[in-house]
This record gives C-alpha cells, sequence and structure tokens, in this order.
C-alpha cells in the first residue's frame, strides 16, 4: 500500500520533466523502499550507494559546519545523481541527464520529497 | 589520503565501529544510520559508510583506520577503502547464526587483498556463545589454505584489539623485535 | 651451629633423581653442614630411600637384609612399616631430614640436635621466579635465570642448563590428566599435599574446558617448580555431586582456567626458561597454527615466533638468530607450544630443500615498530 503511492510520487515526478531518467526511495541504511530504475540497474547496489553518500556528505557537511545536509549532487559526463532526504528515514534520489535545468529539477525533487516524507 | 590504513571488515555487529573506538587517539567519526533490516535485532545502528578512526604513533606518523560497512550491499565501499591498505583485521560475531559462512564469505570477498597483504581475525561474543570454537575456526580456515592470527577478543578491550593489530604486522614483518 | 668433631657420615641414597639428587645436596651443604656427605660409591654409613620411586620396596628390603645394622631413613607417601628404620612422610622438611640423618650419627645422636628455628631459610628450593604480578586481566611473569655456575665447569654442563627432566615434577601427571579428562569427559579431581598444611585441590571439567583450583597462582606456581618426590597427590574421578556444585555455584572456586591457560602456565612455571630433557634443539618444528594469544598468559617473543615459524617449519637455534634473540630466549615459546599441542618436529622432507628465509623487512618496518610501540605505551588507557 505505501509502497503503492511511493511508486506513484515517482511515476508523477519522472513524467514532471524530461530530464528526469531514474529516481528511487531508500531508507537511510540502504534498502530499496520504491524505485523506477531503468532495467539493468542492481536496485540493492543503488540504494547502499545512496545511503553511503548521503551519510557521507551529512557528516561531512557537519564536520565542516554546514549544518544539515540538505542534498548530494553528484555531476558526471553523461549526466546527474542527486540525493536528497525526504524525511529523517528516508532518501531520494533521482539521475538526469546531462543537459538538465538543475533549478526546475531541484524544485520538482523537493516538491516530491515533501510528500515521500509525509508518506514515511 | 596518506596510504598507511588499517581496515576493520566483518558482519553487522561484529564490533567493527567498537573495535576502532577502542584504539583510536580521536574521537571516531561514524555514518550510523538507524537500521531497518534483519540487523535491527542485533544493533540500533548501523554503520552505513565507514567508521573512522586514527593512531597518532609518533614521528608525525598516522595509521587511519577504517571500518566498512557489514552487509554485503555496501560491497562497493570495501573497495574504497582497502586501497592502499597495510592489513586487514575480520571481526566476526560467534553469536550469528552460521559464523563460517561469514567467514568464508569475508575471506573471499577480501582475498585479492588479503593476498597481497595480511590478515588478522578476532572472534567477538565467545563468552555468550562458545561454538564454533577456536580449534573449529582453524580448521575452516585450513580449508581456505591461509593460517592467519585468530584470537578471541572483546572490542571493548584496548588490549585486544591492540593484539591482533600486534599480529597482523608481526604477520606482515617477524622481524619488528620486541 | 654446633661443630661436630667427627667426620661427617657417609650417606648412600635410592630412588633419588636428578633433582632430588640435587636437592638433598644442597640440603646437605646448608643445614646438615659437617653431618653427612652423599656417598656415590664406597661403603656408607647410612641409607636414604625414597619409597616412592619404582621396584623401592625390593631395594629396601635388599638393602635391610645386606646391611642390617646401617641406619636406614625412609621417606614416602606411606610409612613401609619396616622396623629399624626412620620414616619421614611426605611432603618432607629439610630441617626434618637433617635431623633424621643427625640422628643416625651414634655420636650426634647424644648431643642436642640442630636447632628448629635455624631451619627455615632453606624451604624455598627452586624458587625461580622473582615477580608475579596482575596486569590487565593478563598474567605477566618474570623468571631470573640460573647465575651461572662457577665458569671451571666444562662446556657440557653449559648445555645442561637448558634442560629439564620432566619426570621430575608434577607436570606430566597435571597433563596427563588433562587430557584423559578431556578424552573420556570426566571431571578429574588431583588432591595434592606439597608441603606443610598445604591440602590442595585441582580439578578439571572437560565440560566447561575448564581447570578449577585451590590454588592460586603463586602457589601453582611453587608447585610446579616443586621436586615430584616431595609432592604427594592422588588423582579420582570427580564425585557428580561435587561437578554439579561446581557448575552452579558461582564462585566454584577463587581461581579458574581455560585448559590452554593451565597448560600453558604449568609448562612456564616447570620450565622457567628450560627445555625438557628429550628434546632434540636442532630439530625443525612447525607449528600448525597462531595461539590464542589473548587468552593465554604472556609467553615471552610469542608473536614474532609463531609469525615466523607459521609460514616454514625451523629449528629453534635458527629461530633465534633469525629473530636477533638467544636460544633461551624461545625456550619459553617451546614449552607453551608444545604443551598446546600446536608444535610438532616437522617431517625431514619439509625442511630439506628450503634454505632459510631471508630477512625481508617490511617496507613499512620502521613505521611497524611505532605502531607497536604506541600500542603498548597507551596499555589500560
Amino acid at each position: 500500500m505505501r509502497s503503492d503511492i511511493l511508486t506513484s510520487i515517482l511515476t508523477d515526478l519522472n513524467g514532471s520533466s524530461a530530464d528526469i531518467d531514474a529516481s528511487a526511495v531508500i531508507s537511510t541504511d540502504g534498502l530499496m523502499m520504491a524505485a523506477m530504475l531503468p532495467a539493468g540497474m542492481d536496485e540493492d547496489r543503488v540504494g547502499a550507494m545512496a545511503a553511503a553518500m548521503l551519510s557521507l556528505g551529512d557528516r561531512t557537511a557537519q564536520e565542516l559546519s554546514r549544518g544539515n545536509i540538505e542534498q548530494v549532487l553528484i555531476k558526471g559526463e553523461n549526466g546527474y545523481v542527486l540525493m536528497t532526504h525526504a524525511g529523517e528515514e528516508a532518501v531520494l534520489s533521482i539521475l538526469a541527464k546531462p543537459s538538465a535545468r538543475l533549478g526546475l529539477i531541484f524544485l520538482d525533487v523537493k516538491r516530491a520529497a515533501e510528500s515521500i516524507a509525509k508518506v514515511i | 589520503m596518506s596510504p598507511y590504513k588499517i581496515i576493520f571488515t566483518g558482519p553487522v555487529g561484529a564490533g567493527k565501529s567498537t573495535a576502532i573506538t577502542s584504539i583510536s587517539d580521536i574521537d571516531v567519526i561514524t555514518t550510523d544510520e538507524q537500521a531497518s533490516d534483519m540487523t535491527v535485532d542485533r544493533k540500533a545502528k548501523t554503520t552505513v559508510a565507514m567508521d573512522y578512526g586514527m593512531m597518532k604513533v609518533g614521528n608525525g606518523n598516522v595509521i587511519h583506520l577504517y571500518g566498512t560497512p557489514g552487509q554485503e550491499r555496501f560491497n562497493f565501499m570495501w573497495d574504497i577503502l582497502t586501497q592502499g591498505g597495510i592489513g586487514l583485521i575480520l571481526l566476526l560475531d560467534n553469536t550469528r547464526h552460521d559464523p563460517f559462512k561469514d567467514l568464508h564469505f569475508f575471506i573471499e570477498s577480501f582475498r585479492a587483498f588479503i593476498d597481497a597483504n595480511k590478515i588478522a581475525i578476532g572472534i567477538t561474543q565467545m563468552d555468550v556463545s562458545q561454538s564454533p570454537s577456536l580449534q573449529e575456526y582453524h580448521s575452516e580456515l585450513e580449508k581456505l589454505a591461509i593460517k592467519p592470527p585468530l584470537f578471541e577478543v572483546d572490542a571493548r578491550q584496548h588490549d585486544d584489539v591492540a593484539a591482533l593489530i600486534e599480529a597482523l604486522l608481526y604477520s606482515l614483518d617477524p622481524w619488528l623485535g620486541d | 651451629m654446633t661443630k661436630h668433631e667427627e667426620a661427617p657420615l657417609h650417606l648412600a641414597f635410592y630412588g633419588f633423581n636428578g633433582k632430588a639428587k640435587e636437592i638433598l645436596r644442597i640440603a646437605l651443604a646448608g643445614q646438615g653442614k659437617n653431618i653427612a656427605t652423599l656417598s656415590e660409591e664406597g661403603p656408607a654409613d647410612a641409607a636414604i630411600f625414597n619409597m616412592d620411586s619404582s621396584h623401592m620396596e625390593q631395594t629396601l628390603a635388599n638393602c635391610l637384609k645386606r646391611y642390617p645394622d646401617r641406619p636406614a631413613i625412609v621417606i614416602g607417601a606411606r610409612d613401609p612399616g619396616y622396623e629399624k628404620t626412620i620414616y619421614l612422610s611426605k611432603p618432607v622438611r629439610i630441617s626434618e631430614m637433617v635431623q633424621a640423618i643427625n640422628n643416625c650419627h651414634p655420636a650426634i645422636a647424644q648431643k642436642s640436635a640442630v636447632p628448629a628455628s635455624k631451619t627455615e631459610n632453606n624451604k624455598r628450593l627452586r624458587g625461580h621466579f622473582s615477580a608475579h604480578e596482575q596486569q590487565s586481566g593478563r598474567t605477566v611473569f618474570e623468571n631470573r635465570r640460573h647465575a651461572k655456575t662457577s665458569s671451571t665447569r666444562a662446556s657440557i654442563q653449559d648445555n645442561e642448563d637448558h634442560f629439564y627432566d620432566p619426570a621430575e615434577f608434577i607436570q606430566e601427571a597435571l597433563s596427563s590428566a588433562l587430557a584423559e579428562s578431556l578424552k573420556n569427559q570426566t571431571a578429574l579431581q588431583f588432591d595434592i599435599l606439597s608441603g606443610p598444611d598445604s591440602r590442595q585441590q585441582i580439578t578439571f571439567l572437560p565440560e566447561e574446558m575448564t581447570v578449577s583450583s585451590t590454588m592460586n597462582d603463586e602457589q601453582l606456581q611453587k608447585l610446579c617448580a616443586t621436586p615430584l618426590c616431595l609432592i604427594q597427590y592422588s588423582l579420582h574421578k570427580c564425585k557428580d555431586e561435587v561437578t554439579v556444585y561446581m557448575k552452579h555455584h558461582d564462585k566454584p572456586s577463587p581461581h579458574c582456567d581455560s585448559f590452554d591457560s593451565f597448560q600453558v602456565k604449568i609448562a612456564l612455571w616447570t620450565g622457567v626458561g628450560k627445555v625438557p630433557a628429550n628434546t632434540r634443539l636442532s630439530a625443525s618444528l612447525m607449528l600448525s597454527r597462531w595461539p590464542n594469544l589473548t587468552r593465554l598468559p604472556l609467553i615471552a617473543h610469542a608473536m614474532p615466533i609463531t609469525a615466523l615459524l607459521i609460514d616454514q617449519a625451523r629449528p629453534l637455534p635458527l629461530i633465534a638468530k633469525t629473530l636477533n634473540l638467544q636460544l633461551e630466549d624461545t625456550f619459553d615459546f617451546y614449552c607453551a607450544g608444545t604443551a598446546l599441542g600446536i608444535l610438532a618436529k616437522a617431517d625431514a622432507d619439509t625442511t630439506s630443500g628450503k634454505s632459510p628465509g631471508k630477512q625481508k623487512k617490511h617496507r613499512h618496518h620502521s613505521l611497524f615498530g611505532s605502531i607497536l610501540h604506541h600500542l603498548r605505551g597507551s596499555a589500560g588507557k
């Protein structure tokens, strides 16, 4: 039931912008809760990496006096990975195209994260 | 990053974070998260990225201590953390369902690193569960064709963790003297 | 002390092995000075018999028959009950023995006996240990080696400093009882009388792999160093109720050890820096596995020797040379490793053809040294 709602939030998010290729909701210890991923991508690994990145990012932000973490952004040749907290216990992670307009994506992701936080 | 590091690995709850805390000279940095899977009844928090501690050994030298996350899904972190390490400390929890499975799994996972460097193994929680015995572990290790140091340890005890590291160092270099 | 005008007695002795003989000698050189000397050959004025050696009943009977007028001192666990003998029950105090010998001397017998107060100082016969302390859960033993005897002794004598005779100490009895207990899975109990008013018990509990003892480490250490001929002991099956009591009582007795830890303790305390007499030092040794060093008494140089030996079989002198140690420094490890059953003579073919490994120090050798130093410096923090 809850995962149905999460999946529908992710479907909406993927549909809101052509720049978003994939999205997933992951628990902070790295377990996949809901995902809209391209075929062939290992859910477990995506989950674990997102949790590790966000955890390290969280720690880095605190150690370097940047306060609580809001998001982790990774830019690669072929696009972006964006991770953000969705409530205390979940991470929203998305993959976007290299041409994506980040401002719009931040906005869409923030809205989706708030909806997810409410569900969880 | 300085090349001098020792890596602590092992399944969830074996005491990696605790062991690093026992010998670190700085406050240990941990990336703990609430555990949501089966690890939840073993411990409230679980490491998801790494633990980090440090020994200041004099002459300006420091030894970085890294703890890997325990669950297999984090094994990409293991490769990252072991790069350039001096050696590996494997901690196994004797109260887990099948400690030998853990033993085989971690030895195989780190095989390349162990062959190039060395490993020392500490068994925790032996006071709670006496079986398997150290003797049985040794027989199991024979199947894996290695004869590493294997001690019963309490990860909270500085001396126990220090003995593991000493044994690791002597395995790498028996000529260290006393 | 009274000066004896007469020549000392010539004393014949039967049933004494090397160590016990040595103690007799010491006794006669100290408290028993001028009273008697041991006579290896020739006629003797009196004889002393250790009844707990084998075939002694026969020997004693023969001697009494052959020399009916010669005074005989008999020491043993039980009085064999011969007439015209002086019986001393074990454990024997040196003072009692000197007194007994003294009484054999017909002329001396009338004179006043040796004052008893002067007889206490020779009681510690083999006290090599100088320090004994408990440190962060581990027992640390420091043993003082024999001071080398006079330099005029031949070099063979130097070699003899390396060995002890296991038959002269209680170690063998203890460890074979332990093995038996483990094999049959039955609790066994040792009753030991090792000195005046010191009745002690050592119990082997195979289910828990635990040795429970009424003796503390210091007492056990003394027991290990006491010649077997001065100890009276018996071994019997532990009654069920005793076993049950020990299991369910919170503190079964003040001193508990794991089987392994107990084996190592008695090996180190019996060996005190020597190896058993049957050891062939030139034999190549191999080590089957690492000992559980975090839960064993401290064994000198255990880490480097293990690290070296686990890879390749080597004889003790080569180990010492490779690690820049004295040969004697490897003896504790030898005794402990043998007691744990992890050290064995290598098959000939495992050693032949292999050249002793060259020192290949790790490229971080000096860094490792500082890590060790650091770990030890911050111990117990």
